[in-house]
């Protein structure tokens, strides 16, 4: 076995820091976990969902007689059964459940029908009658800027169908560019892309007797999710219950309140019934909620010795026929480029249009992934226009620790300059970068992502994570959390932080989430917020809890308790950051020490100073004393900071993870296939707390890449999703997965919980630039579109001896 | 959209002579019927219904057909054979190794224990307009083989032509067997017969096939070439579950060659070159490759545009006869 903690500093954690196997996987691999569609409802009616075949018409009417007279038909819902039209963000909730007057895209809900079988149900769709004009549809986001009579949101009151706009400037961009020794521009396009989770959508409703209903959905944000529904149903939320069973991967595409989810609670609540409903992968196509489409131009000024002195894009993302999280995502494809490296003058101007096809929403490196593949590509021709190693110039770049962006994100841990150096080191990169024969390349890129949003998308002044820990007259520790684990791990994460506080083995902490009856509210699994919020949550809810468990031991032990150096703010354990944090002082961070005079092991609490002690039980049974209930609850929110622009508060985070990676490849120059062989990579996600679960991550994201990078694609015909298979849309095999070779990088990460960060997005987006960068090195041509099919790498070859031979006569 | 079959009455013979008296009472009856082998082609069909029969006959049960045995010279395959066992199978390894090649680069070791041989030189033409979702279909207007009136490839084609229905020949085995000259025995409602595979595939992306709905292949029979100069490569993104975008088989025979084709037209390609025809070896393969870039008729209906997997036949060709020539020496 190989020794997966090797690399990393030795903290004295017995749990944090551990490769420990996530407490599913077991049941996962053996079956027996069940997902939604596993639940067995007593007696469920079946729904199925009629779609629209027509990606822009207008409904003139819907007729369901026929199919509600259908025997074992028991309901039948339209759009004018919904009042409340939603969406995940409060700025953009555009979103009807079924189809009212109009439809945007094909495949969009346009009846339901629940029956008491599934075969009664399709074929009660089939007796639908919908009556629909056809209307030119807009299916290309340029087209979406031109003025229309009709656009797809009216109600915007917009003469195009723009849905957002975001400008941002930032320093002098025309003397940034004067400054620079070589000025690169190119224009990128990228296709949208899927998430391809494994578990194809589903939910299921159960109602009691007084109308209250429990959901079981595959959902990503059951907290989002239950605020939609309330409204969406007008039922008071507390009639509401969301669960989140075990799901099977998330990925972005399951981060928003679904069509789907409102109209089985609708049917449960109309009707009296359980129902059930699922997804063929064809439906997850048509909903989408994929990668944009993006067309982007992007000019980067570089100075030898300055660096980046210019950064500039004008981009067009298609947002498809909703709005979803395309307000974010908007400003992320600018300002994720504030890292990893010193951008003095930076200008973005992004556009979200409206198209007549399936939305797209948040997917894993959320709007960030597409331009960082621009800058890093525009970064490695400025490197070799200018002469300069494309791997040590960018590790000089990178971002010192304790630094403020130029758009005024707080970087705080910085772990990446010593992985990067020892990537560099491990690949040979100074043997091979520039001296492999034709066809064989080398390539570097880098990237940078948040860990959580610093603001929450629906404003309050909540804590942005609560977890509540009890422990029962048995010892056991219950951590309850709203976060939801979609694979990922996050349950796992939440016991080890109360296992290592408490001095517990790992299997003496049991994990409840993502159930809104029972769990605090966490925001959710979405944008890399969960370890670090969560996260803190649960190791600051422990340290509470261990604080009683002191108290009850001394008192057994007949010692005076210990008195804690920074007593508690009333509010949480932070110390908040100021607007601009003095980190000469030393920012006080999130991680109180709980050092406390006492070693928690092997079911004893021991006292370090005197030769005393009591067992853990016997402390939990003092403690239950006074209340009957052992329980705390622990708190994170972000430290205040950011500017004071409009817009400041897009991309803010408590802390920001680094990652490099260096790609080599294989090109055959005959048929353009490009071959990954070996992916080395570095990333800086803090202190790892399960080094097993940050490699597969680290696999996973480059799994993802590859695939983004080499093949996958939606493919629209006028609007109609021409691949929505597992056949047609392609995503990598096991085969095309290079040999991977994963760098230990850390820092300690002040504020992260053990000083940890996020290590399940940010990994994804330098995957592809590094490929496209190690693509130059092997063959001499820059690719600007995704998918780098091998016909586009053929066409670039050929451009590419054209020129040279050009050259040539021109010299003749 | 809901991927729930139609209902179909549904039956598994164990005997060739229960299947012909199936046959019989669905004809007399007017049932529209339909044979599956692995189901592997059959069941996504039935799924997004583009194949709705009123009987479903499983050919799965039929003994003594899923055998590989020699005679003499010749290898007889029985059609049951599943595309695993063939391409693991010690006989066709020691003396077909580019037909157990060949079916082990057909989509995955799932299906691949599933799907018969008989199944895949049956599989049915592919286009992205029909082997799609119903509301795919209803939003493009179901084309010629979807029982529509038109094709969305070749706008202008109409009813009458003699050519309705580009949809694509997408079997793996198919060209390594053309190769070899493979024969296949047909059971029929009037007895058994003999044909070449060569004969069983016909120019229209609907009907492609010239058997009687009635008729079952039983085996396929195949000589023993005295060398083993063959070689099958396929075009796909993924090294795994991908049909082919294009598939070429290769055969050298004393200085001759043979190209086959797959892929890239409503039927499998065969072309044959010989040295006595030519100033050198260069010109002789220029040739075929010539002719076999006039046989293709693509259309952009797969994952690579048109005119690239146009372009990677001669590569294709040539790489193939490279690993012939370099095996032998």
């Amino acid at each position: 076995m190989v020794d997966l903690t090797k690399g990393y500093p030795d903290k004295g954690y017995k749990i944090i820091g551990k490769p420990v196997p996530l407490m599913d996987s077991r049941a996962k691999v053996m079956g027996q976990a069940l997902y939604t569609d596993d639940i067995r409802l007593h007696n469920p009616l079946t729904i199925k969902i009629l779609r629209s075949p027509h990606p822009s018409a207008n409904i003139l009417s819907v007729d369901t007689t026929e199919a509600l007279a259908l025997k074992g038909v028991k309901g039948v819902l339209t759009g004018a059964d919904f009042k409340n039209t939603f969406g995940v963000l409060t700025i953009s909730k555009d979103e009807p459940a079924l189809a009212r007057d109009v439809v945007r895209y094909e495949g969009e809900p346009v009846a339901a029908v629940a029956a008491e079988t599934p075969e009664i149900a399709a074929r009660a769709l089939d007796l639908i009658k919908v009556d629909y004009a056809l209307t030119d549809g807009v299916f290309d986001s340029r087209k979406a800027l031109k003025p229309t009579e009709h656009p797809l949101h009216p109600e915007l009151g917009r003469e195009n169908n723009l849905h957002k706009k975001v400008v941002q400037e930032f320093g002098d961009m025309a003397q940034g560019f004067e400054d620079a020794d070589v000025v690169v521009e190119k224009r990128f396009r990228f296709a949208s892309i899927n998430h391809a989770f494994t578990e194809p959508h589903a939910t299921q409703v159960e109602i009691d007797n007084k109308g209250n209903i429990t959901v079981y959905s595959a959902t990503q944000v059951p907290h989002y999710l239950h605020m939609a529904m309330a409204e969406v149903l007008e039922i008071p939320q507390h009639r509401i219950r969301i669960i989140k069973p075990h799901l099977g991967g998330g990925f972005g595409g399951k981060s928003d309140p679904f069509p789907h989810e409102m109209i089985a609670a609708k049917f449960a609540l109309d009707l009296g019934r359980n129902v059930k409903l699922k997804f063929s992968r064809e439906e997850v196509f048509f909903s989408h909620h994929g990668r944009h489409q993006t067309d982007l131009t992007m000019k980067l000024g570089f100075s030898k010795d300055k660096g980046i002195t210019a950064l500039g894009l004008d981009t067009l993302i298609d947002g498809g026929a909703y709005g979803s999280f395309g307000i974010v995502t908007t400003y992320y494809n600018g300002v994720l480029l504030q890292g990893p490296y010193k951008v003095p003058n930076f200008r973005f101007h992004v556009q979200r249009l409206y198209t007549n096809k399936p939305m797209c929403g948040a997917m894993r490196g959320h709007g960030g992934v597409n331009p960082r593949f621009a800058s890093e590509v525009l970064l490695d021709m400025a490197c070799a226009e200018t002469g300069l190693d494309p791997a040590e110039t960018r590790l000089k770049m990178i971002h010192k620790e304790n630094t403020l962006t130029t758009n005024e994100y707080r970087v705080t841990s910085v772990g990446l300059r010593n992985g990067l150096t020892e990537a560099i080191r491990r690949t040979n990169w100074h043997d091979k970068h520039g001296k492999l024969p034709f066809g064989k390349g080398i390539g570097v890129a880098c990237g940078f992502f948040i860990s959580g949003s610093a603001l929450p998308i629906h404003w309050n002044k909540l804590p942005a994570s609560t977890v509540r820990i009890t422990i029962d007259h048995d010892g056991g520790v219950t951590v309850f959390s709203g976060a939801a684990d979609i694979g990922q791990g996050s349950d796992t994460m939440l016991a080890q932080m109360a296992a290592e506080v408490l001095g517990q083995p790992l299997e003496n902490v049991k994990v409840i989430s993502a159930d809104t009856r029972t769990t605090p509210v966490d925001l959710g699994s979405y944008s890399s917020r969960v370890t670090f919020m969560a996260g803190n949550a649960s190791r600051n809810a422990a340290i509470r809890m261990r604080r009683l468990l002191v108290q009850a031991a001394c008192e057994l032990m007949e010692m005076i308790p210990p008195k804690y150096d920074r007593p508690e703010p009333p509010e949480d354990f932070f110390r908040q950051g100021g607007r601009k944090p003095d980190f000469e002082k030393g920012f006080l961070g999130a991680n109180p020490d709980y050092a406390d005079g006492f070693i928690f092991e092997d079911g004893l609490i021991r006292s370090e100073k005197h030769n005393a002690s009591v067992t853990f039980l016997e402390a939990v049974e003092k403690a239950l004393e006074q209340e009957g209930i052992l329980q705390v609850s622990g708190t994170y929110r972000a430290p205040k900071m950011g500017g004071k622009f409009k817009g400041s508060g897009a991309g803010l985070s408590p802390s920001y993870s680094f990652t490099a990676f260096i790609v080599e490849v294989t090109v055959d120059p005959e048929t353009g296939f490009i071959k990954v062989d070996k992916a080395t990579c570095a990333h800086d996600c803090g202190f790892p707390l399960n080094p097993l679960a940050v490699n597969g991550q680290i696999e996973g994201c480059i799994h993802m890449g590859l695939g983004q990078a080499l093949m996958e694609e939606m493919v629209y015909d006028n609007g109609a999703t021409q691949n929505p298979s597992f056949l047609e849309y392609k995503i990598p095999s096991a085969f095309e997965q290079p040999e991977v070779d994963i760098v230990p990088t850390y820092s300690d990460d002040s504020e992260g919980p053990f000083g940890a960060k996020e290590a399940g997005e940010g990994i994804l987006a330098p995957i592809i630039p590094a490929i496209a960068n190690a693509v130059y090195d092997a063959v001499g041509i820059r690719l600007t579109q995704l998918p780098m099919r091998p016909d586009r790498v053929l066409a670039a070859l050929a451009r590419e001896s054209e020129k040279s031979d050009q050259k040539r006569g021109d010299k003749a | 959209m809901s991927l729930l079959m139609q209902d179909f009455d549904y039956h598994r013979p164990t005997s060739l002579d229960e299947l012909s008296a199936l046959v019989s009472d669905c004809q007399k009856q007017g049932q529209a019927f339909a044979f599956s082998a692995g189901g592997t082609d059959v069941i996504p069909k039935l799924k997004s219904d583009t194949l709705r029969p009123d009987c479903l006959i499983s050919l799965g049960g039929l003994k003594g057909l899923s055998h590989i045995e020699k005679r003499g010279n010749r290898l007889i395959i029985g059609s049951l054979t599943t595309l695993h066992d063939l391409a693991s199978n010690d006989l066709v390894r020691d003396y077909l190794p580019a037909l157990a090649h060949a079916a082990h680069k057909v989509a995955s070791p799932q299906i691949r224990n599933r799907a018969t041989i008989g199944g895949n030189i049956m599989v049915d033409n592919r286009c992205i307009y029909i082997n799609q979702s119903e509301i795919n279909r209803e939003c493009h207007a179901p084309c010629f083989k979807a029982d529509g009136d038109v094709c969305h490839l070749v706008k202008s084609a109409k009813r009458g032509d003699d050519i309705l229905c580009q949809a694509r020949f997408v079997s793996d085995t198919a060209p390594i067997l053309l190769l070899l000259g493979a024969r296949i025995t047909v059971m029929g409602t009037k007895g058994t017969r003999e044909m070449a595979l060569n004969d069983l595939y016909l120019r229209d992306g609907i009907d492609n096939r010239s058997l009687e709905m009635s008729d079952v292949i039983t085996a396929i029979e195949v000589d023993i070439p005295e060398d083993t100069a063959l070689h099958y490569e396929k075009l796909t993104i993924r090294n795994a579950l991908d049909f082919p975008s294009l598939g070429v088989g290769v055969r050298m025979t004393d200085g001759a060659i043979s190209v086959a084709l797959t892929g890239l037209n409503t039927l499998p390609g065969l072309f044959h070159v010989k040295p006595g025809d030519f100033d050198n070896f260069n010109d002789m393969i220029d040739h075929v490759c010539a002719e076999a870039m006039d046989f293709a008729k693509t259309y952009n209906q797969d994952f690579f545009p048109r005119h690239y997997r146009e372009n990677m036949i001669p590569v294709f060709i040539r790489r193939g006869l490279d690993k012939i020539i370099k095996d032998k020496s």
